[in-house]
């Protein structure tokens, strides 16, 4: 039997569902995230595709995607899981800063206001999953030489990769030494910049297994929506009663 | 106090600001660059000396309940070398705080969007109510011999008129009035303390995350914690500056009382960690006492900081010595205890293999203090300690009114 | 001070004596202040919430999805060459998406009708490598100028020169080092001359073919003979095959320049590529299994070979292959195997002595041994499927192309063809007309010029009854019984499946389960699932099949077990790569690329590496075994360009340029060029073309830096498992920071092309320079030739022009300026590139530049369940030829069909027993989806997911040598027993790494994986002009053991390999593990 063949990429769908929530009545967005665990190859194209639309120092890591090996050969599989930020309901990590620099807005997701962030890391302790990294004002090119003429050198390096002003909630962050987010805690965002812009977030378009998700819930109509109703969906430690936005299926 | 120990406080002092300066240039410069904590363990030595001074400032707290609560009016002598105490102690523990933050100059930020469900916010507003409380206390308790030494012809009389806010005669009616003041101060620094201290157990203990922290014993745990350090350092203190030997063992009965009380405290959380049978709790409990610190806890907190010291009390809480030998023990080793409390639910892994998937030092829940962080400690308790010799030396600190208990 | 006014209650306290109770009711109140300050806490939360919670913080400075902040082309962080689209803010690389045009991103992609306005808003996926590019291009240690040695080879001194003086010094020789003189290309590029060479090339040829007496050659040619490097044997060529051009990674375009440039216009031979460290036997079984019958000779394979249809199988087994971490390659595979598995489309099954990733998805794990486990299996199944007739008969009795046409199948196979039995037994060739008294057909040549071939028809067996057939004819079309075991006119016969059954059953099913060392009721099951889907199944091979001594037959087992189903050609079966053409050959393209070349000399003569020849049939000939092995079935065997030059055999090499490659770091016992690299007198001049220093420029005269992947064109072809026909292009992106220079009096960035134009201008080279296309079209900078080919990509390939592309719309050809307004006139100059295609097809070129290629719908690409862009030739299980050819070490024909083949051998066949010498664990080695070989050393964001690699062992191993995680181990083996890469200069690196201890890998099996412990590349100091500049220890973190792989006993100087499919060989070396 011939085979239909898919008519678009699930990108696209989910562009559009996107497109269509952010023509509507914004206020009923509630952003969200489903990663397919079935699908999720392990491949942390997420992570660095993270680190290099955010700009992320050394140290400050969004999504990594933790590795787990599981049974006794011959009988072993290897597991994945990636962990955003989980854009938590009931966030315990905005309930503690002493600021309001973190909160989380309409659309659900837990920003941080870098301007206003103090730096005590309260939220990085409070958060359940770790989601949350400080900005110690690291360079990853820091310890490269900087032979002037005779190779590209360090100079040249860190500004183009790193001094190089991220985007991050659609404002540019030049790294200075002092100036945020350097000593402010930092945590994935759901790439509002570009959703902003009607783009999927960043780990959502590069991942190669079509394992993350993204729409508003609140659509009906919305890939992620549908996801919603699968038997396979769970939370992480949904005991603690943080209700993330990121949903996993199993 | 002697010149002679004075002088040599002083150097040491003087010696451990200049080392610590080297530290202090470098946080200045590089921010938080040369520190060893990360956002594993995104608390490290800093935090562990705030909570350290937090505990300090509860001498004077527990001379209060002393007072008032047990009616014990002999220690109204040393009202004033507590109150000093406990703003010195303050002082250490807010500059410690404020190196700690990644953003020190947004302090501002705490007036103008405070989070009333922080109990961070919580913790700025009770140490500041502590610190006005005590600082009014301590001005009031000296005003008398402040205005004294303004009119007599003695060096730095300038110094002593703008304390005595240019006020130059003391009446019956200033004691008075400056005794109901001191009296109501003291009253209100009860239930402020026990919040200022219980609001810095609920600062951990809410933390449902945190398997030990978490727990409704955290605050109490605190509020004992901070009598026990506290009480043993102010016990120090008197029997040292004020050579009261009556004083001294009262106070050293209870420190021996809370210490012993604390002690059982800590077995019933390790009793009752380990029988819960949650990985999380265990795999704390057993950081503190199998892991790579474990030392502090066995040597420096149990036998140098309890064992010691409850020997010392049991053969000799009538000796002044032994008092105070046990006390300076107690406060010493006291750091350990709250690094035993930080550290190792910190560095329980909230996700197992979480510190495998993206490597960086930060990014670890092993935590070693670099020598920023020590040579910045150094400095900051160096300072404190040049502040209160000084104070003690050139303030109407040991010699002055013996506080609002005249008719108590 | 104290107000009394605020606090009444508190003031009417404090003036009576406190008593405890009283102290109690005061905390009590103030306690519950805080009780009634934490109801308020919402409240004051909500006026909060009002304030800053609008989207109103989201500014508007991100500006990526513009489309003038991108330009479209391709990675080459790994060889998958995905399509990527880069955005660019201020001249510099911000940052690096999926090009969403290309079917490598997005499955299917978007239509290429889409406006680029609108692809600029859609990313594709990339893999983390992809993600980390900049880099790569931003990497401190990168070169900007050429490097020529200031101390001895290897010993990392260095002084920079000019470009126009290295040009000058390679060119002319001279003594360059103050160590004697060394010839340059000029004096070992002698022959120029098209006459003469063609002459001396026909006249060698006859000598070797013994039809022409050495002494008549010499007496013929006795003028010219300067020009042989050796008259005695003239068939090794002229003394231009002394100047060795060896690549690593070479695609298109730049491909297509540097072997024209060495071939073409300085007339060596000697241009091989890096394809057997790759996957070198899967290349050349799909050669061989590809070569037609053409006019009475097998011949015409393509060296290429097939992948599965990952998007659209129902059963897949990937065997030896890492679509999850490597291969060809994640994001282009990845996706559909996900969502195959999801949808429930998709079942696979991974055969790996590994849990690897994909591993971790697949329905069945086979842990085989890495010792002929593959063929183990491989061959259990043949039998399985074969006596349990779940094959495609139907399929398989098709025996021409009229037969297979019949059916509606795009291939046919020998499965039904006879062939004639020895004496001995053994199969032979075929049984041919001749054979039974059917007479000899003259046929006229394709080109009737050249005259008639003999056509003697092959046999079939259709209802006992021989059925004569042509394997080509559409008309007439032939069916056979597929197993036939019988004598005909006296002759024995066997029909090829016949024979294959038998080989396959030449040990029972639980012999061939021992080989392979697991459960021969696995081999069942998938043996049963992969006859269960018609044309839907496939087995995909990788590197773990192609290298091993074996490879070659391990790779035909596999594809004879694909045939068995038919699957070749069928939408979810076996598929091939098509890409547009760039060369303009064919009749009414705009640009005819080879015209260049009508003028030259071609090359001639035995290839250094031996290849393509048979070693008895040149005058080298002399006896068996040979010095080193002959290829006459392959060719770019990388692991003998160097060791060939260190035994100078066949003749010595005078010069080396060596483009994009790191032997040293990639060969398996690489460490055996080092020797060779750093005699200055088996190689007089060693040129690289390199990005850093890397683990064998090091060891180079003269290091010319190149632009990398994002600041140059290359054309990067496709993949066999992208099923549509396409054409992708890398183009530059950013300004070059390599510094400028002149050729041809233009100034152009420092690479390899400008490398090429130097040499070119200064020895006045054909194919370069003024007026090469015509009046006034020049080739004197690299767009002459890149720009032509794009054009003709962008022309299509239809005759009549009407598979041209859309001319791109004035927003298009506006937004294509717009993005290239920061690049430099050295590489962009809007004016000059127009003029070279011509302003008719510049609208047309810049769609196709704008959007990264030219991509084909994925829903093009299927029709009626098969591939549009099918191989729909014959599929030879049945290699006839390689029974004509004898092995130059045993003097024995080659095996000619699938068939368990032992490992590990060396060179003479002979098997190798390290493991009785204590060496316990055979070593293993893959790709981690973080890591390339070389380049992504310098990519800190991949270091920080994976800082260093592991000596991974199974726990069994790890009790059994009472290793633990973390305990640190020297890989150590029979030829390697002191563990170490012995640098020169006193400088060791021993071989140790750290243990990891998995349940995930088959037990008496260590694995590493690639990418790490590097030694050149920044990981260690180097001396420029007299400045230290330090090594980064990230750079050289981990451990590399391919230095622990087996060298050859006989050869001594190389790796084992695969005599016959010419596989550098990485999973057939036994090692020891001694705790440091
Ligand atoms: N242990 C182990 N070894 C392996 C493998 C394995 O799986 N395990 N895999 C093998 C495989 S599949 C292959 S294909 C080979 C590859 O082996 P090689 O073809 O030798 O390729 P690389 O090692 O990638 O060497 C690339 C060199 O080119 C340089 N380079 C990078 N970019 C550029 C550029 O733009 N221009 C120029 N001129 N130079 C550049 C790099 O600095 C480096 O020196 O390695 C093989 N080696
Ligand atoms: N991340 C990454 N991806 C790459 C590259 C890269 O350098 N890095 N390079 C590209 C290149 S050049 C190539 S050629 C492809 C190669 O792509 P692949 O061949 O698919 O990948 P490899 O990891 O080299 O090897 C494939 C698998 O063979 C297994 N294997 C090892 N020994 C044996 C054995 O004896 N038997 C069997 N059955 N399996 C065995 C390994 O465990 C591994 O899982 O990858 C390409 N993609
Ligand atoms: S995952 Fe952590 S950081 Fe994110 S919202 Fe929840 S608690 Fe906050
Ligand atoms: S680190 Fe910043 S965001 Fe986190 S709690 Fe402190 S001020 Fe708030
Ligand atoms: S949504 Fe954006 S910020 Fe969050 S993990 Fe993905 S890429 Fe990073
Ligand atoms: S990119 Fe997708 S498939 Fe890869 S690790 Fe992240 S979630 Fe998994
Ligand atoms: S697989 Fe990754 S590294 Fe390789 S070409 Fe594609 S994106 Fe680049
Ligand atoms: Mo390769």
């Amino acid at each position: 039997m011939a085979r239909i063949l898919p008519g678009e990429d699930l990108l696209i769908r989910m562009q559009r569902d996107l497109k269509r929530s952010l023509a509507a009545d914004r206020s009923s967005i509630k952003w969200s995230m489903i990663i397919d665990l079935a699908k999720c190859a392990g491949c942390h194209a997420c992570t660095i595709g993270c680190v290099a639309e955010n700009k992320l120092p050394p140290g400050v890591v969004y999504r990594p995607v933790i590795e787990e090996e599981v049974g006794i050969y011959p009988n072993v599989r290897r597991r994945f899981l990636p962990r955003p930020c989980m854009h938590c309901q009931n966030p315990p990590c905005t309930k503690v800063c002493p600021v309001h620099a973190t909160y989380q807005n309409e659309q659900g997701v837990v920003v941080i206001d870098y301007n206003r962030c103090i730096g005590c890391r309260y939220c990085l302790v409070a958060c359940p999953y770790s989601a949350r990294t400080s900005d110690f004002g690291e360079w990853y090119t820091s310890d490269t030489p900087n032979p002037e003429g005779k190779m590209v050198g360090r100079a040249k390096a860190s500004e183009s990769y790193e001094a190089i002003p991220a985007t991050e909630y659609g404002k540019q962050w030049p790294r200075r030494a002092h100036d945020s987010p350097v000593g402010n805690a930092r945590k994935c965002h759901f790439c509002l910049h570009r959703v902003a812009v009607g783009m999927l977030p960043a780990c959502v378009t590069t991942c190669v297994g079509r394992a993350t998700f993204f729409g508003n819930r609140n659509d009906t109509q919305s890939l992620i929506s549908e996801l919603l109703g699968s038997p396979r969906i769970h939370r992480l430690k949904e005991e603690l009663g943080t209700k993330p936005s990121v949903y996993y299926l199993r | 106090m002697k010149s002679k120990y004075f002088n040599i406080m002083a150097i040491i002092a003087v010696l451990g600001l200049i080392i610590g300066c080297f530290g202090m240039t470098d946080r200045l410069i590089y921010g938080h660059l040369h520190t060893g904590y990360g956002s594993y363990m995104p608390w490290g030595l800093w935090v562990v000396f705030y909570l350290f001074f937090v505990g300090l400032t509860a001498g004077a707290f527990l001379i209060t309940i002393m007072t008032y609560v047990f009616g014990v009016t002999r220690l109204k002598n040393v009202g004033t070398l507590s109150a000093f105490t406990v703003l010195v102690a303050l002082m250490c523990e807010l500059i410690f705080v404020s190196l700690d933050l990644g953003h020190f100059e947004r302090i501002y930020r705490f007036i103008v969007t405070p989070n009333f469900s922080s109990l961070m916010t919580w913790f700025v507003i009770f140490t500041n109510l502590m610190l006005i409380i005590y600082l009014l206390e301590c001005f009031f308790l000296i005003r008398e011999k402040l205005v004294l030494w303004s009119t007599e012809n003695r060096s730095g009389k300038a110094f002593y008129q703008l304390l005595a806010l240019g006020k130059t005669e003391y009446t019956a009616d200033d004691r008075d009035s400056d005794h109901r003041i001191v009296r109501l101060l003291s009253i209100i620094s009860l239930p402020a303390g026990l919040l200022f201290y219980g609001t810095n157990g609920a600062f951990f203990a809410i933390l449902q995350n945190r398997p030990i922290w978490n727990s409704a014993m955290t605050p109490l745990l605190f509020i004992l914690a901070a009598l026990l350090s506290g009480g043993a350092l102010i016990t120090f203190l008197i029997s040292v500056f004020h050579s009261d030997d009556e004083i001294a063992r009262v106070l050293g009965r209870a420190v021996f009382f809370i210490l012993v009380v604390f002690l059982l405290l800590e077995f019933i959380q390790f009793f009752v960690g380990y029988k819960t049978g949650l990985t999380s709790i265990m795999t704390s409990l057993d950081m503190i006492v199998n892991g790579p610190y474990s030392w502090t806890f066995w040597v420096v907190h149990l036998l140098v900081g309890s064992l010691i010291p409850l020997f010392l009390f049991a053969t000799g809480i009538n000796s002044p010595k032994a008092i105070t030998w046990a006390c300076l023990l107690i406060v010493v080793t006291f750091v350990s205890v709250r690094f035993n409390f930080l550290i190792p639910d910190l560095a329980v892994y909230k996700l197992e293999g979480l510190e495998q998937t993206f490597s960086h030092p930060r990014l670890r829940t092993h935590y070693t203090p670099s020598v920023n962080e020590w040579l910045v400690s150094v400095w900051i308790i160096s300072l404190g300690i040049l502040v209160f010799i000084s104070g003690i030396r050139w303030l109407p600190i040991l010699s002055s009114e013996k506080g609002g208990l005249n008719n108590g | 001070m104290v107000d009394d006014t605020p606090g009444d209650t508190l003031k009417t306290v404090c003036e009576k004596d406190v008593t405890r109770r009283e102290f109690i009711k005061c905390s009590a109140l103030l306690g519950g202040s805080v009780v009634a300050a934490s109801y308020l806490i919402p409240l004051m939360d909500c006026g909060e919430r009002g304030m800053v919670f609008a989207d109103d913080m989201i500014g508007n400075a991100y500006t990526h999805h513009l489309p003038e902040n991108q330009i479209f082309s391709a990675c080459q962080q790994c060889n998958t060459q995905c399509g990527i689209k880069v955005k660019i803010k201020d001249g510099v690389v911000k940052k690096i998406d999926g090009n969403p045009y290309s079917p490598w991103c997005m499955t299917p992609q978007i239509p290429y009708t889409t406006p680029i306005t609108e692809a600029a808003t859609i990313d594709g996926s990339l893999c983390p490598k992809g993600q980390a590019g900049i880099q790569a291009l931003y990497d401190p240690y990168r070169l900007v100028k050429v490097l020529k040695r200031a101390g001895k080879r290897g010993e990392n001194k260095w002084q920079i020169v000019s470009f126009e003086q290295a040009i000058s010094e390679v060119t002319a020789g001279g003594n360059l080092f103050g160590e004697g003189p060394v010839e340059g290309f000029k004096d070992i590029c002698t022959l120029k001359d098209s006459g003469i060479a063609k002459s001396l090339s026909d006249d060698a040829a006859a000598v070797a073919a013994k039809k022409m007496t050495l002494d008549e050659f010499k007496i013929k040619h006795a003028v010219n003979l300067n020009y042989l490097i050796d008259p005695d044997h003239p068939d090794m060529g002229p003394k231009n095959n002394q100047l060795c051009f060896a690549w690593g990674r070479l695609k298109d375009g730049r491909g297509d320049i540097l072997k024209d440039f060495f071939g073409k216009s300085l007339g060596t031979t000697n241009t091989h590529g890096h394809t057997t460290v790759c996957q070198g036997s899967l290349y050349f079984t799909g050669k061989a299994m590809s070569d037609q019958f053409i006019e009475g000779k097998w011949d015409g394979g393509d060296k290429f070979y097939w992948q599965g249809d990952t998007g659209n199988a129902e059963f897949a087994i990937f065997v030896g292959s890492n679509p999850y971490e490597a291969n060809y390659g994640p994001p282009l595979r990845i996706q559909k195997i996900t969502e195959g598995l999801v949808d429930g489309r998709m079942k696979i099954a991974v055969v790996d002595p590994r849990c690897s990733k994909t591993a971790s998805r697949a329905w069945k794990w086979l842990p085989v041994d890495p010792i002929n486990g593959v063929t183990g299996v491989a061959m259990g199944m043949i039998q399985w499927i074969l006596e349990n007739n779940r094959f495609d008969a139907r399929y398989l009795k098709n025996a021409n192309k009229g037969a297979a046409k019949a059916d509606g199948e795009p291939t046919w196979s020998q499965a039904a063809w006879l062939v004639k039995i020895g004496e001995d037994g053994k199969p032979g060739k075929y049984l041919r007309g001749s054979d039974i008294g059917v007479e000899i057909e003259k046929r006229p040549k394709a080109k009737a010029e050249d005259g008639e071939w003999d056509f003697d028809a092959f046999v079939t067996l259709a209802n006992g009854q021989p059925v004569l057939f042509d394997p080509n004819s559409e008309t007439v079309p032939a069916e056979g019984d597929l197993f036939v075991a019988t004598e005909i006119n006296g002759i024995r016969v066997k029909s090829v499946l016949q024979v294959i059954r038998e080989t396959a059953n030449a040990k029972p099913l639980n012999e061939w389960a021992a080989i392979a060392g697991i459960n021969p009721g696995d081999i069942v099951d998938i043996a049963k699932e992969f006859t269960s889907h018609g044309k839907k199944a496939v087995a995909d091979v990788h590197r773990g099949v192609s290298q091993q001594t074996s490879g070659f037959y391990n790779v035909l087992a596999w594809y004879t077990v694909n045939a068995l189903i038919g699957n070749t050609g069928w939408q979810g079966g076996l598929s091939k790569l098509t890409t547009y053409d760039r060369m303009g050959s064919r009749p009414g393209k705009p640009f005819d690329l080879g015209k260049i070349w009508k003028k030259v000399i071609k090359a001639w003569g035995i290839s250094s590496i031996r290849h393509g020849v048979a070693y008895d049939k040149t005058t080298l000939f002399d006896g068996y075994p040979a010095k080193r092995t002959w290829y006459p079935f392959c060719s770019d065997i990388y692991q003998e360009i160097i060791p060939s030059i260190g035994d100078q055999y066949p003749y010595p090499i005078k010069a080396l340029f060596l483009y994009m490659g790191s032997p040293v770091y990639s060969l398996p016992a690489g460490h055996k060029l080092i020797e060779i690299l750093s005699d200055t007198k088996k190689l007089p001049l060693f040129i690289a073309s390199d990005i850093v220093i890397g683990e064998t420029s090091m060891y180079a005269d003269y290091i010319f830096p190149d632009t990398t992947y994002l600041e140059r064109w290359e054309f990067v072809g496709s993949h066999p498992s992208v099923t549509p026909k396409v054409f992708p292009i890398r183009q530059p992106v950013v300004a070059p920071l390599t510094e400028t220079v002149r050729v041809y009096g233009a100034e152009v960035p420092l690479n390899v092309e400008a490398f090429v134009l130097g040499v070119a201008e200064k020895l006045n080279l054909p194919g370069f320079g003024k007026d090469v296309f015509g009046p006034g079209q020049h080739v004197t900078r690299e767009e002459d030739i890149y720009l032509r080919m794009v054009a003709n990509v962008a022309f299509g390939d239809k005759e009549d022009g009407s598979d041209k592309v859309k001319a791109a719309s004035d927003e298009e050809l506006q937004i294509f300026e717009k993005s290239r307004k920061h690049l430099p006139k050295t590489v962009y100059d809007v004016d000059r590139w127009k003029k070279i295609v011509g302003p008719e097809l510049w609208p047309h070129v810049v769609t196709v530049l704008v959007r990264g290629g030219r991509f084909q719908g994925y829903q093009d690409a299927y029709k009626n369940d098969q591939l549009v862009n099918q191989y729909n030739k014959m599929i030879g299980i049945y290699l006839e030829k390689f029974v004509t050819y004898k092995h130059s070490m045993t003097g024995k024909p080659y095996l000619q069909h699938a068939d368990y083949v032992a490992c590990a051998t060396d060179c003479t066949g002979k098997l190798i027993d390290d493991k009785s010498q204590g060496y316990d664990m055979s070593l293993i080695t893959y790709k981690t989806i973080t890591q390339t070989k070389s380049r992504t050393s310098g990519d800190y964001w991949l270091s920080a997911v994976y800082p260093e690699n592991f000596v991974e062992i199974s726990s069994h191993d790890a009790r059994r040598l009472e290793l633990h995680a973390g305990d640190r181990v020297k890989v150590v083996s029979a030829s390697n027993t002191d563990g170490v890469w012995d640098l020169g200069f006193g400088n060791q690196i021993p071989m140790i790494g750290k243990v990891k201890v998995i349940e995930g890998i088959r037990p008496g099996v260590v694995a590493f994986s690639l990418g790490h412990g590097h030694w050149g590349y920044g990981a260690r100091p180097v001396i420029i002009d007299g400045v230290t500049i330090p090594g980064d220890a990230r750079r050289g973190a981990g451990f590399h053991a391919n230095a622990a792989m087996r060298v050859d006993p006989v050869l001594k100087n190389t790796t084992l390999c695969d005599t016959v499919g010419g596989s550098a060989v990485f999973y057939n070396s036994q090692v020891k593990l001694m705790k440091v």
